[in-house]
């Protein structure tokens, strides 16, 4: 396995194949377990990247804004072929979901008051409420013992949650503060 | 009409570039500005159009595209489609052309010696963020003891195995059908 992850990058995978393997990945994506089957279509079984390229594009897809998943196809599209691998990655990501979404939609807004799908889509609601907080506990739970990550956590928490606070305001207050209350810790312990 | 294509392409369009950490962290900016001042949707059609979203296959940030759709309804089907595609294109192009550049940019991330300091300062605000969501859409569904109950256990269940969540989603509508929730 990591011999074949030490190839580099091939050169004559298609447009096709990239909007192809980008649309794989996207339907068989639910509720945001995307990045670890991103990564095992993209390093194990296409081998177009290694584990810790894989990784780098992650880490810079994370903190630029946007889905994770868009910024990943777009940085691994762009990667592969140039701003054309990074359209066909795009497209291939979000074209059939969009649909699926979009005709969900239509439904949704013209049959919501039949009685049946009103019942369905209340399991289905609540349901996805326990999606977000088991996902924010999940995440959470490496940082609860981090004292700053609890402070601005919190902190973002109060205000937009409880407060109602635009977020806009919010974070342009909190995040240049984060940003110099890490760096000033960083700095003492560098293992951190 | 125009007015409001002007609103939805302009929203989505500085909002995008906010949506640090992951979609989901602007949700309850969504929910501001799409329910609170907007009045495109009531509390409980947001946490319907999230839930949709969250069940289908893709990336979750499509319910913009839901979002767009309805604010367009009011003008019919096809201007609440022409909405949301308005609006899918102003939430992904933003973040496409930076990360464009940022691969072009970055050939190996440790160029970017604030990498992890602005990862740390990011994901502190986002985890808040999250969990003003959770907070927001809890609020917003309006379902009964049963509810709850269903609420708690995927809540658990998310947060502390592997289980994929769409079995838990199906669960839930399939028990709601039942008249159970």
């Amino acid at each position: 396995m990591s011999e074949i992850s030490k190839d580099p990058v091939p050169l004559n995978v298609s447009y096709m194949q990239i909007a192809l393997t980008f649309n794989q990945i996207a339907l068989s994506s639910f509720g945001g377990g995307l990045n670890s089957f991103a990564r095992i279509v993209l390093v194990d079984r296409k081998a177009w990247l290694t584990d810790d390229e894989f990784l780098e594009a992650l880490s810079v897809c994370q903190i630029l804004p946007g889905p994770n998943t868009v910024n990943m196809a777009v940085f691994i599209g762009s990667r592969l072929r140039g701003w054309r691998g990074a359209i066909a990655a795009f497209f291939g990501l979000i074209t059939i979901p969009l649909i699926i979404v979009l005709a969900a939609g239509v439904a949704y807004f013209q049959s919501r008051d039949i009685p049946s799908v009103r019942a369905a889509l209340g399991g289905l609601a609540a349901a996805a409420v326990g999606l977000v907080f088991g996902m924010s506990i999940k995440l959470a739970s490496k940082h609860f013992r981090d004292p700053l990550f609890v402070l601005f956590g919190g902190t973002t928490f109060m205000l937009v949650g409880v407060f109602r606070f635009s977020m806009i305001p919010v974070l342009l207050l909190l995040i240049p503060i984060a940003w110099w209350a890490f760096s000033r810790r960083d700095k003492k312990a560098p293992s951190a | 009409m125009i007015k409001i294509a002007l609103i939805i392409a302009t929203f989505f369009l500085c909002i995008s570039l906010l949506a640090v950490g992951g979609g989901k962290a602007i949700i309850p900016e969504l929910h501001h500005e799409a329910v609170g001042v907007r009045h495109w949707m009531t509390d409980k059609q947001f946490v319907e159009v999230y839930a949709i979203a969250q069940a289908a296959p893709g990336p979750g940030m499509l319910i913009v595209s839901l979002i767009g759709y309805k604010a367009g309804l009011e003008y019919g089907i096809w201007f609440g489609l022409i909405c949301a595609l308005l609006a899918t294109a102003a939430m992904f192009t933003p973040p496409f052309l930076l990360c464009y550049g940022a691969s072009r940019a970055f050939k190996r991330y440790q160029e970017m010696p604030w990498h992890d300091v602005a990862q740390k300062a990011a994901s502190s605000v986002t985890l808040g963020l999250l969990f003003a969501t959770a907070l927001i859409v809890a609020r917003g569904s309006d379902h009964g003891v049963a509810g709850w109950i269903l609420t708690a256990i995927t809540a658990c269940l998310v947060a502390f195995t592997k289980v994929n969540p769409l079995i838990l989603m199906a669960a839930g509508a399939v028990l709601g059908l039942l008249g159970w929730i």
